[in-house]
This record gives structure tokens, C-alpha cells and sequence, in this order.
């Protein structure tokens, strides 16, 4: 079953500028359960995106559908389906994190007892219990972004909207971000992460969109994306050895089914056609007085993935 | 149309009635606990607190002191009630004041959240905007009349207190007179508060909002309202001048809050025929057709605000 659904979908922004199309015919689908990282450049239309999914924008073309619904401003069932940490937001500096959580949990109708209980839950789940009672005007940005993740599950959501969650967190914070979104997505909630963080969404997600100048150009699980690079690109292996020399660096290079060599140090990282070549390559080091102490598999990281997809774009 | 779907059409009419009267409530609630945490409407609260009652017990003692002394003027004149007289004293505060608090406390109810970002995680959740816009009037109206009311009675109290010990006649009869003054004026709030909001949805910055809504108040709806007194003196021959004049001063919400006034001292009518030619002095204004515009100026700039609201794309 599909969370999320769009066909065509086009959003064009008009203003004193100019037009801008921020997205262009994103077909895309997500589906239930699924932890799906939405990756793109800044400026990419993925802010845009998560606000057609929220309803907060419509679209200039095309449609969204969200739980089998097309998202509209007054479709407010979807919205009791959904929690949203937004790029950008504020929380009325006034009022303790507590009271925010209260005045969401109005907003849901949810009597004083649940209220009460995910109050308490939620601020022990983001880790702010300590400083719940605080005023928010006297958080810092990490707490800020706690609360904000506490206020997106205060109604127990099906889906759950991240948007660059960790923008701006100091590394502990972003890491302990990072952990909480494992978590819940663990516990089974359908989590859409949108970022440019890309070793966030290799930690977290299971499927990847990656979008670049409003144009979806790829959708497919991370480990099939590695497949694919490694298939293109090759294997490459990284050997360790003591005693390399440039003889036996140039003999490897003259292997058959070795597309390229590089040396550094007593490391050695060689690109094979095929994997079967590194009994050569290990058995000619070994016959030429090299110690071999070790050999990896290099696996291409999003990184690559994402830069190859990108750049193959422009 | 057949019974089943006209009464599945009322069922949800109901419910989604129901569900804008409870997000109203809740959005209106936090507004109005807002408020009292801000200094803005505990500063201006207070000093509306302060000058209402201190007129109100001084000029009250003077007032009752020297009828008292002068053998009762006032039970034979033009002016019966001395009660009715020392209101319309403490109101001329009361007329400034109010509007300034209507405005000072809507100004940013909906570009603030702009501003802030809150609106959001606000519009995250299932909210109309409508309830937005409502709870945010109700917000800024509650969180004034709780100052108003209570004041406007310990001062009429107060007022009353000091001519019953001086022994100048009390007219007890006008009690609901007084009252229904009371309500005139809680009727100009909400339309100085819903002229707030909508300026607050038509702006981008609570700089822009605060000016514009201030320009509204003290010079664009005045101007509006002495436009009539103006065509009047410039087109003498006009048969409807006179008609004219008065007209258009009840376009000006500031000028039908008068009507209290007229309430509590329905006397003044003797000056009908030049009030609409000297409107900066003590006009009496009609009540039925003040209450009439003032409810009629709080709905359209609801709605407007509302139009607005939901028309805005959150970009």
C-alpha cells in the first residue's frame, strides 16, 4: 500500500523574478513502512515537495495523494495522520516545552489523560524531561529541535515528515537525532527524510529519491544503487602489505583483468574487471617478498552514488 | 436532493462547526494565557486600570461633592443623572484606550506567526484557518474584556458609592443603562481587534502590521468618517448634506463606540441637528445604527481576514 503517491506533480513559483520550476513531473511513490530518504542538492524543490505533501502549497500541475487522498489545505484528515518537523520553524518563546506539547495535543482533541501521558513519554523519548518545564525561549537550537520532533509524534503518527532534521546540530546532537529517527522508523512508522546530508541518509534510510533542480532523477533502494555503481564502475579492492615495490606495483598493473593500480604508502588500491583476479594479485605479491596483512572490498559509498547520478544530469 | 444526503449534508455542516467552535477555543485559549505573559497588555492593561478608576473616583467625589454643595443641581437640569456624567468623563479615556489595546494585541496575531515560524507546526496539525482567525480574535477580545469589565464596574461602583455618601440622587434604574454601555464598547473592541487582524493577514512584518493598523485607526477611518461633514461644508446646496455627514461618521468604528455614550445619556439627542457638523465635539452618536456597524465592521474584517488567511500560500 502507497503512503504517498504523486503523478505529474509540478510546482511553479511566480514571483517579482520571474518563474521558477521548482519541481518538474516528479512521479514518485512511497510506500507503507518504508524509510525513504529524499536527497538533493540545496535548491533542489525537496522543501517544496514536503510542503505539497502537507497541503501548505498546491500544486501548479499534476497530483499528490497521501494515505489514498489528494492532499488539499482543508483535507485535515491526512493532517491527523501525519507529524512534521519542518526545515524552518519556531515555537512561541513564551511557553515551556511542555505547554507546547499540551497546546498541540489540544489541537488533536486528545483528552487531559493522553495529553498527560504522551507529554510525559515524548519528553523522555527526545530526551528533554529535564528541561521540559523551561521556557523555549531558553533552549538551544538541538533542544528547539527535540521539541520539535516531540510535537511530530504527539499524535502517534503514521507517516512522519523530517526535513533536514539536523541543520545546524552540533555533531552529538545530530548523532543523537540520527539515533532517534533509527528508532521510530524502527518501531514502524513510515518515515520520509528529506536532507543533503548524505551519510544521514545512508545511516537511516532503506530507499532513496534523489532530486536535483526539481526533477526526480533516480528512486531505488540503497543497496540496489551500490549494485548498480559497482557494476559500472567495477570492483576495486584495498591490500595491505608490507614490502611493495615498484616492480611488483607494475606487475600488477600488467595482471590481465586489472583496469587500474594506485599505491600509497603500503597500501594498494587496485579497480578489477572482474573479482575473480585477486587470487593473481595477491599470489604475485606474495611470490615477489611482500607480507600481505590485509584485503577489503571497497563498496561505494552514497557519496559516489549521488555524485554520479547528479553529474550525470548536468 | 434526497432526505439521506441533506441530512449527511447537516451532519457534517455540524461536525466541522463543532470542530471550528473547539480549535477556536483552544487557539483562542493560549492566545489569551499569552497575553498575560507579555508585558504589552500587563503595561497597557494597567495603565487603562489605573486612569479608569482614578477618574472615576475623583471626579465622582468632586463631581458629587460640589452638586452636593450647589443643592442638588443636577436631579433638575439638562442633565439628571450626575452617574451618567461622570461616565462620560471617564470614557473619553476609555474611547482612546481600548481601540490602542484592541490593536496593540492583534496587530501581530497572524503575521507574528509568520514571523516566528510557528505557523508551521500550527497548520501541521488539523486546523482550519478559520479557526486561526477566529481563535485569534477571541484570543485578543477575552484577553481585554477580562481587564474592561471587571474595571468598569469597581469605577461605576465606585462612582455610585461617592454620590450615595454625598447625597446626591442615584438613579439605581440606570444600572442597565450602564451596562449596556459596557457592551457598546466590548462591541468596539472587537472591531478595533478584528481591524487588527486583518491588517495582521495583510502584512508581511509586525512593523508593517502595528503602522498600518495605527494609520487605520487614528487617520484612515476618522478621514472616512468626516468625509460626509466635509462634501456637506464644500456643497453647501445639497439638499442631503446634513444627511450625508452623519452617514459617513458611523464609518468610522472609533465614532460608533460613542454610542455608549448615548446610551447612558440618551439626553444628548437634543443636540442632533449641528452634532453632524461638529463632530470633534461630543457627537452623540445613534446606538442602534452604531451597534449595527460596529457588528457589521467586526464581521467583514473577520471575513476578510479570514479570505486572506486561507488564500495564503505558506512558501
Amino acid at each position: 500500500m502507497s503512503v504517498v503517491e504523486t503523478v505529474k506533480l509540478n510546482k511553479i513559483y511566480k514571483g517579482k523574478k520571474g518563474r521558477v520550476h521548482a519541481l518538474k513531473n516528479v512521479d514518485l511513490e512511497i510506500k507503507k513502512g518504508d524509510i525513504f530518504g529524499f536527497l538533493g542538492p540545496n535548491g533542489a524543490g525537496k522543501t517544496t515537495f514536503t510542503k505539497l505533501m502537507m497541503g501548505f502549497i498546491r500544486p501548479s500541475g499534476g497530483t499528490i495523494t497521501v494515505f489514498g487522498e489528494e492532499v488539499c489545505d482543508s483535507n485535515f484528515r491526512i493532517r491527523e495522520r501525519i507529524g512534521l518537523v519542518p526545515d524552518q520553524f519556531g515555537f512561541y518563546p513564551n511557553m515551556t516545552g511542555e505547554e507546547h506539547l499540551d497546546y498541540y495535543g489540544r489541537l488533536f482533541g486528545f483528552s487531559k489523560e493522553v495529553r498527560q501521558e504522551r507529554r510525559y513519554s515524548l519528553s523522555e523519548l527526545v530526551g528533554l524531561d529535564e528541561r521540559i518545564g523551561s521556557r523555549v525561549k531558553e533552549y538551544s537550537h538541538g533542544m528547539r529541535q527535540r521539541l520539535a520532533i516531540a510535537q511530530a509524534l504527539i499524535n502517534e503518527p503514521e507517516l512522519i515528515i523530517f526535513d533536514e532534521p539536523t541543520v545546524g546540530l552540533d555533531p552529538v546532537a545530530a548523532h543523537q537525532t540520527r539515533v532517534l529517527l533509527k528508532k521510530l522508523a524502527g518501531e514502524g512508522t513510515t518515515v520520509f527524510l528529506s536532507s543533503h546530508i548524505l551519510h544521514e541518509v545512508e545511516d537511516v534510510c532503506k530507499t532513496v529519491g534523489i532530486i536535483d533542480r526539481g526533477r526526480l532523477l533516480r528512486v531505488a533502494g540503497i543497496g540496489e544503487l551500490k549494485k548498480e555503481i559497482k557494476g559500472a564502475s567495477g570492483v576495486s579492492v584495498r591490500i595491505r602489505c608490507i614490502g611493495l615495490t615498484e616492480g611488483l606495483l607494475e606487475g600488477v598493473r600488467r595482471i590481465r583483468g586489472v583496469s587500474r593500480a594506485d599505491a600509497g604508502g603500503d597500501e594498494l588500491v587496485v579497480f578489477l574487471n572482474s573479482p575473480e583476479v585477486v587470487a593473481d594479485i595477491t599470489s604475485h605479491l606474495f611470490s615477489g617478498g611482500a607480507r600481505i596483512t590485509s584485503v577489503m572490498e571497497e563498496t561505494p559509498d552514497l557519496e559516489k552514488i549521488f555524485l554520479d547520478i547528479v553529474g550525470g544530469s548536468r | 436532493m434526497n432526505t439521506e444526503n441533506l441530512k449527511g449534508v447537516v451532519v457534517s455542516v455540524a461536525r466541522s462547526s463543532l470542530d471550528v467552535a473547539k480549535q477556536s477555543y483552544e487557539i483562542g485559549r493560549k492566545e489569551f494565557l499569552g497575553h498575560w505573559k507579555t508585558k504589552r497588555l500587563l503595561g497597557l492593561g494597567l495603565t487603562f486600570a489605573a486612569l479608569f478608576l482614578l477618574i472615576s473616583i475623583i471626579a465622582s467625589y468632586v463631581t458629587s461633592r460640589a452638586i452636593a454643595k450647589a443643592g442638588g443641581y443636577f436631579s433638575s437640569s439638562e442633565f439628571p443623572n450626575a452617574g451618567a456624567m461622570i461616565l462620560m468623563i471617564v470614557y473619553t479615556v476609555t474611547y482612546f484606550v481600548i481601540p490602542l489595546l484592541a490593536i496593540t494585541l492583534s496587530f501581530d496575531s497572524i503575521v507574528g506567526e509568520w514571523q516566528n515560524k510557528t505557523i508551521f507546526l500550527l497548520l501541521s496539525k488539523p486546523v482550519r484557518r478559520v479557526s486561526v482567525v477566529l481563535g485569534k480574535l477571541g484570543g485578543a477580545f477575552a484577553s481585554i474584556g477580562v481587564i474592561f469589565l471587571p474595571v468598569a464596574i469597581i469605577g461605576y461602583i465606585a462612582i455610585l458609592v461617592n454620590l450615595n455618601t454625598a447625597g446626591v440622587d442615584v438613579y439605581w434604574s440606570d444600572i442597565g443603562r450602564t451596562f449596556a454601555s459596557f457592551g457598546i464598547i466590548l462591541l468596539g473592541l472587537a472591531a478595533f481587534a478584528s481591524l487588527g487582524l486583518l491588517v495582521s493577514t495583510m502584512t508581511k512584518t509586525t512593523t508593517s502590521s502595528i503602522i498600518r493598523s495605527a494609520i487605520s485607526w487614528l487617520v484612515l477611518f476618522p478621514m472616512i468618517g468626516y468625509s460626509g461633514s466635509l462634501i456637506a461644508v464644500l456643497y453647501e446646496k445639497l439638499p442631503t448634506e446634513s444627511a450625508l455627514a452623519k452617514t459617513t461618521l458611523y464609518l468610522n468604528p472609533g465614532y460608533c463606540m460613542k454610542a455608549a455614550t448615548s446610551v447612558i445619556a440618551p439626553e444628548l439627542y437634543r443636540f442632533e441637528e449641528f452634532s453632524a457638523f461638529l463632530p470633534f465635539v461630543g457627537v452623540p452618536a445613534s446606538v442602534g445604527t452604531s451597534v449595527l456597524m460596529l457588528l457589521l465592521f467586526t464581521v467583514l474584517c473577520t471575513a476578510g481576514a479570514g479570505v486572506i488567511f486561507w488564500g495564503r500560500n505558506l512558501e
